[in-house]
């Protein structure tokens, strides 16, 4: 599903975000990129997205070259992988039920559709009846189940997490790996970025380590 | 199904763009004021140049060329230079003057003043023959040209045909006419860059939602399209307004100043533009939106995701 070959990315004037990356998530798999702040966590998680374009070597999402991508290709691409950040990346003036919606929206589905699809997303969340409120009304647990609300709602085949839980308390922090497993047990392949040691060991999922760019573990 | 949903991004394209419009109306009729201030420009140089197009056409149309006959010119000397004359094609027609006719002629152009030719001792007019071109020869090279020719044939004294005037007025309507260009390059130079920069805030303004949209998998149509719409609601808009306001002025141009119109231009008067023209300048309106839209987009688009 998800291939490296021998990646490095390097932003302008600095150090090595990546050095010489090969990993390979295959279909259905539950990985976490693990690794202290500044690793390259969120640098995998970019290139899987196309946000960044790797400095050499290859990325391939589902069999296409994501370096060679763009355009069209790369906006088809991304409407098959959902994608939960930090920062959540909700629009304050839009309110739950229109951020949810924005997914659908760029697939063409009719407003009947997308208002049904996005309601059932938000229900999904424990959200339904938050769905006219504005997100800076909402907690930050809130505003992250919106968030996996619209990674979710079409129905992705790819879920990208980057430090999904990084503003929560631990028993939200388990309520959200809870739904990213039962996703997971319905054949999404999910890569989840944390240095959160605890929340791993609860998922018990597969795990590779990166320090400094580089991959340390599994060697 | 993907006709359906091409119909239905459109629908969220068009949505956008009239959400975008609601939630900045205000910068959108500002811009759409100034885009139409620019255009009302340029719409008023077109209608003074249009009408004064239509008078040097006019007075070009009414030009003939008056060639006047030595005095021992005989009957059948005269004759012949009519079947001459007559015989060149850019000539529609040739008549003659007698001497009695150009002074009647000259008494009920002076009208009230006709009473100081009553001390005359003798008809000084010579007789002459009105030569009317054809109407593609209605023009100052043309008259020239045959007037030299007329000057050159035998029994022919002297030819007149206004040039000296009607040459500086078509030279005036030249000179305006590339004034108007070069006004109005500039003018729709001004306007693109007010467009783009009214867009340009609207971009930034929404650049939270554009990185979004694009990591949801937006194409870069479903992102454009709506700025686009917004830029041709300015362009169309700013022109409908010009058009608006120069009918305005023309009426107000009508109303008060159209005795002095008259005088000048021998009409009842004057024209607005065209259908052509107020089309032209919708069209104008349009292409500077779409122009302007492309230009930030483009702008924009390289700092983005």
């Amino acid at each position: 599903m998800i291939q490296f070959f021998h990646v490095s990315m390097v932003y302008s004037g600095s150090t090595p975000a990546l050095r010489d990356v090969t990993l390979e998530v295959p279909k259905g798999e539950f990985l976490f990129v693990t690794g202290p702040s500044g690793a390259g966590k969120s640098t995998i998680l970019k290139l899987i997205l196309g946000v960044e374009r790797a400095t050499q070597g290859q990325v391939l999402v589902n069999g296409r070259n994501i370096t060679r991508m763009a355009g069209r290709e790369m906006a088809g691409l991304r409407r098959q992988i959902g994608f939960v950040f930090q920062d959540f990346k909700l629009l304050p003036r839009k309110t739950v039920m229109e951020n949810v919606s924005l997914a659908l929206q760029v697939q063409g589905l009719p407003p009947k559709k997308v208002l049904h699809r996005a309601y059932q997303a938000l229900r999904s969340v424990g959200l339904s009846d938050k769905r006219d409120e504005k997100p800076l009304r909402l907690s930050g647990g809130e505003q992250q189940r919106v968030a996996i609300a619209r990674a979710l709602v079409g129905s992705p085949i790819i879920l990208l997490a980057d430090e999904p839980t990084g503003n929560l308390d631990w028993g939200l922090s388990r309520e959200i790996m809870d739904r990213f497993l039962k996703i997971h047990e319905q054949g999404t392949t999910i890569v989840v970025a944390t240095h959160n040691e605890g929340l791993i060991e609860y998922c018990g999922k597969q795990r590779i380590v990166l320090e400094r760019g580089a991959v340390v573990a599994p060697s | 199904m993907s006709g359906e949903m091409n119909f239905y991004k459109g629908y969220y394209i068009v949505r956008n763009a009239r959400e975008n419009i609601r939630g900045h109306w205000a910068t959108h009729l500002v811009t759409l004021a100034a885009v139409g201030f620019s255009l009302l420009l340029f719409a008023v140089f077109l209608l003074v140049l249009t009408n004064l197009q239509l008078v040097a056409n006019r007075w070009g149309s009414e030009l003939q060329i008056t060639a006047y006959l030595d005095g021992g010119v005989s009957e059948d000397g005269r004759q012949g230079l009519e079947k001459t004359i007559g015989g060149w094609q850019e000539v529609e027609s040739v008549s003659f003057a007698s001497p009695a006719d150009a002074l009647e002629a000259l008494k009920k152009a002076l009208g009230e003043a006709a009473h100081v030719l009553e001390g005359l001792p003798e008809n000084p007019i010579p007789a002459s023959l009105e030569v009317r071109l054809r109407k593609p020869a209605r023009n100052l090279d043309s008259i020239r040209e045959v007037a030299d020719r007329c000057q050159s044939l035998k029994g022919v004294a002297q030819v007149e045909y206004g040039g000296a005037w009607i040459g500086r007025f078509f030279a005036l309507v030249r000179v305006l006419r590339w004034l108007g260009l070069c006004l109005g390059a500039l003018l729709l130079l001004g306007t693109v860059i007010v467009i783009s920069s009214t867009l340009t805030l609207g971009f930034y303004a929404r650049r939270d939602e554009i990185e979004i949209l694009r990591l949801v998998g937006a194409t870069e149509g479903f992102l454009r399209l709506p700025f686009l719409l917004e830029g041709l609601v300015q362009g169309i808009g700013g022109a409908g307004v010009a058009v608006a306001l120069s009918w305005g002025l023309y009426l107000f141009f009508r109303f008060r100043l159209g005795e002095s119109w008259t005088q000048f231009a021998g009409w009842t008067k004057p024209v607005f533009l065209s259908s052509v023209s107020i089309l032209a300048l919708l069209l104008l309106g349009t292409v500077l939106g779409i122009v302007s839209t492309f230009l930030s987009f483009s702008r924009f688009s390289r700092s983005a995701v």
